[in-house]
């Protein structure tokens, strides 16, 4: 679900920049401010390099397989450093195999990101209105509501993500469509890929629920 | 700077100890490894390594040898800074250990080369040791040639370290600690990624090298080759400290902590070495593939390696 | 993805290789977004051309283009066997439902001449310059310190990943996964086992990234306030004349563009 070169305008691509650019600027001063960030780079980077070589994986969803988002899993694992690591993934993606494109990495780099941090917010959530026992006995939270956030926060990255490229490409790439036909476009088309949620969230929550079963440290925590 | 203002505060802190420890602390100035009832324990669990002291001089090649879990990776890792001791002292170079303070006298090579280099070009990453120490971009270049040239690794200067082969990397990660100057060098299963050619290099390098080493290795044969001294560790405790044919060759002290005597100090006195035609008569075995009339006899080449001491 | 080779930039002697890559790349990427402005049929055609005269002075091969347009090839055609049929109101021609309209088709060659020409710019870029350089040159240009280390980082370790997870698969394939998958069933089995897949890549990762960063520490990373850049190099004459041609073929297109778009519409 990568926008490639040449299907959007100038300003767009400009625009793209400069909103990524924004983001970039707001994710690297979380990190700072949660400090220590020389600590953190090698993690972020491995992690990145690992969901880079993992985007190859491909999840027989019959009649065919597809190859999954997972920016829900990057911002339930990674934090703020998830935006990073979508740039650097859609560079190398756009420089090795010609997937996305460099002068719509910033409208691909928003599209992946938003969503991503909005993923890792709602993981976060999952501490509200928690029992004061169980934020004492598990520093994780409960697997319950990590299995369910992390739910919400895969399946939601997916739709976001789906709702702004359907948007951008079908109202951008031509101008001869009219606003009714547009509509009706972006709903039928994102309502199609709402199965396609069901199962990236899934997924993040199987991914999470393992990964607090064997490696609790890898989930962002309080 | 800060390392002239820490040798100048345990100048002063000799001058105030009574006479009796001031003898020892200027004993211990021959020390390249000091360690006083090391130990160290995860909360909870049994302690890893148990009140370990142990002095090594400097220019010592000692080798540790042990059973995996036996604490000799911990053991490392507290003498680099990495893990703070749960109790005990240590000290490098006659200057206590602070756990996370940049030392670049010491240095440590990981058991994985793919794991401590990190930098995009072979001649980056034995620069970023020098970098990170400060010194001027003419003085990081010489030290790296320095280095390039003491390892061999000079036309691989400019290459990605992923498309060198295992026993280049290990050469490269060398380089990167020698690029520091360090005078004690920690070194974590040595040969354990590397094929022969590369391991012979390996030890003629060691034993052609200045610096103090500390040599912790599965390898007992690259052990005995290479090391003048013998730590054998078991469940966090020194059981052996000494020669290493003296305790190498005690088959039931090495056995009874988990290792075995090396193959090269057991005498050939009876063949045990398997062959491919072992149970066909003379007639089956092929013509002129190895002599079958030499009487079983002691492994002359084995004799000649270990007679000298 | 093991096999796949993570590399762009192909070794000759051209001048473009030879451009002051900080240059370069910002020169490039002013006429890829003068490109991307393009919405005039007119300009299609100057467009491939200053194309084509860039692809030939950088000195690639052919082949080299070629083999990277293919797969990003396949994803365009699919947009663009649509917008004729669905964009726009003058009918061609009609059969049945179908209606071949000259909006969409003026669209599809749009898109189609402008995915082609900004991503060869792309390649010329990425072709004549080493990775390490183009990463020095944004650094220069004010690429956050954070971004440029992660980049490195995640670039050093991309093969050693890609080989862990491919013997990793290999490993399951040989233990017999994906052998009984049914083409018309969502095998829940299986989506557990590629999670856990998955997870331990994350996991090995992860445990290295901790024994990167011990050995990173050891040989004094962080010690340092200040990063140091390296001396820039001096500009030459041949440099700042590719860059002047670049740059106001850019501006040109752009002016163009505008002209068009006022007059026109």
């Amino acid at each position: 679900m990568h926008i490639s070169e040449g299907f959007l305008p100038a300003q767009v691509c400009i625009a793209g920049y400069g909103n990524t650019g924004l983001l970039t600027w707001y994710s690297l001063r979380q990190i700072n401010r949660q400090g220590n960030p020389n600590a953190k780079i090698p993690k972020a980077s491995l992690l990145t390099a690992a969901f880079f070589v993992a985007s190859s994986i491909s999840i027989p969803i019959p009649p065919t397989s597809v190859h999954l988002l997972l920016n829900g899993l990057l911002g339930v694992v990674l934090g703020y450093f998830a935006v990073p690591a979508i740039l650097i993934g859609l560079l190398f993606q756009a420089m090795f195999f010609g997937h996305g494109g460099l002068t719509t990495l910033g409208v691909n780099a928003s599209m992946l990101g938003f969503p991503a941090l909005l993923a890792y917010h709602i993981f976060q959530l999952r501490f509200v209105l928690e029992p004061k026992e169980q934020a004492f006995s598990q520093s994780n939270g409960s697997i319950w509501r990590i299995g369910a956030f992390s739910f919400l926060g895969g399946a939601l990255g997916l739709a976001l993500t789906a709702l702004i490229f359907f948007v951008l490409m079908v109202t951008l790439v031509s101008a001869e469509f009219d606003v009714q036909t547009e509509l009706v476009a972006v709903t039928y088309l994102t309502l199609a890929h709402l199965p396609l949620a069901i199962i990236e969230g899934g997924f993040t929550a199987m991914l999470a629920v393992f990964l607090q079963r064997v490696k609790p440290e890898l989930l962002t925590g309080r | 700077m800060r390392s002239d203002l820490r040798s100048n505060a345990a100048d002063s802190q000799t001058a105030d100890q009574p006479m009796k420890e001031k003898s020892a602390a200027a004993e211990s100035c021959n020390y390249a490894i000091s360690t006083r009832n090391l130990t160290f324990q995860y909360p909870g669990a049994d302690p890893v390594l148990a009140s370990v002291s142990l002095n090594i001089h400097k220019g010592q090649r000692v080798g540790i040898i042990g059973h995996n879990g036996c604490g000799k990776t911990t053991l490392f890792m507290l003498l680099c800074g990495v893990l703070t001791p749960t109790s005990g002292e240590i000290s490098l170079l006659n200057k206590p250990v602070e756990p996370g303070q940049f030392r670049p006298d010491v240095g440590m090579l990981f058991q994985d080369p793919d794991d401590q280099l990190f930098s995009p070009s072979v001649r980056e990453d034995i620069g970023f040791g020098p970098q990170n120490m400060g010194c001027t971009a003419e003085d990081v270049a010489n030290q790296v040639d320095r280095a390039l040239k003491m390892t061999g690794m000079e036309p691989l200067a400019e290459r990605a370290p992923h498309h060198l082969s295992g026993g280049e990397k290990q050469m490269v990660a060398i380089a990167g600690i020698l690029a520091m100057q360090p005078q004690v060098v920690l070194y974590d299963e040595p040969t354990a990624s590397l094929d022969l050619r590369t391991r012979r290099r390996l030890i003629s390098f060691m034993q052609k090298s200045h610096e103090t080493l500390l040599i912790s290795s599965h390898d007992l044969e690259f052990v005995l080759e290479v090391c003048d001294r013998i730590l054998l560790i078991d469940n966090g405790q020194i059981i052996a400290d000494g020669d290493p044919l003296d305790i190498m060759g005690d088959q039931a002290l090495m056995e009874a902590h988990g290792l075995e005597k090396p193959h090269s100090l057991i005498p050939h006195v009876s063949p045990h070495h398997r062959r491919l035609f072992e149970n066909r008569t003379s007639a089956e075995r092929p013509l002129a593939a190895e002599p079958t009339n030499v009487p079983p006899e002691k492994c002359a080449v084995n004799d000649a390696v270990h007679r000298t001491t | 993805m093991a096999s796949a080779n993570f590399e762009t930039y192909v070794e000759a002697n051209s001048s473009l290789h030879s451009w002051t890559p900080r240059l370069k790349l910002l020169s490039l990427s002013l006429l890829m977004f003068a490109f991307a402005a393009v919405k005039h049929l007119p300009l299609v055609l100057p467009m491939l051309c200053v194309v084509a005269v860039l692809y030939g002075l950088s000195g690639l091969p052919l082949s080299y283009l070629l083999k990277r347009l293919r797969y990003p090839g396949l994803f365009i055609l699919m947009v663009v066997l649509l917008l004729p049929f669905t964009s726009g109101g003058t009918v061609l021609a009609q059969w049945g439902p179908l209606a071949l309209r000259q909006e969409g088709i003026i669209t599809a060659v749009l898109v189609v001449c402008r995915f082609v020409s900004i991503l060869t710019l792309g390649f010329v870029l990425l072709g004549s310059t080493p990775f390490l350089t183009l990463l020095r040159a944004m650094r220069s240009l004010g690429l956050p310190t954070l971004l440029a280390d992660m980049t490195l980082l995640t670039y050093r370790y991309l093969f050693e990943t890609a080989d862990m997870l491919s013997t990793m698969q290999r490993s399951m394939r040989l233990r017999g996964f994906g052998l009984r998958r049914q083409w018309f069933r969502l095998e829940g089995k299986t989506l557990l086992q590629l999670s856990g897949l998955l997870g331990t890549l994350l996991i090995r990762s992860y445990e290295r990234s901790e024994r990167v960063y011990k050995a990173m520490q050891l040989r004094g990373y962080g010690q340092l306030k200040q990063p140091q850049l390296a001396a820039q190099q001096p500009i030459d004459s041949r440099s700042l004349l590719l860059t002047m041609v670049t740059v106001a073929a850019a501006l040109g297109f752009v002016m163009a563009e505008i002209t068009f778009s006022t007059i026109i519409g």
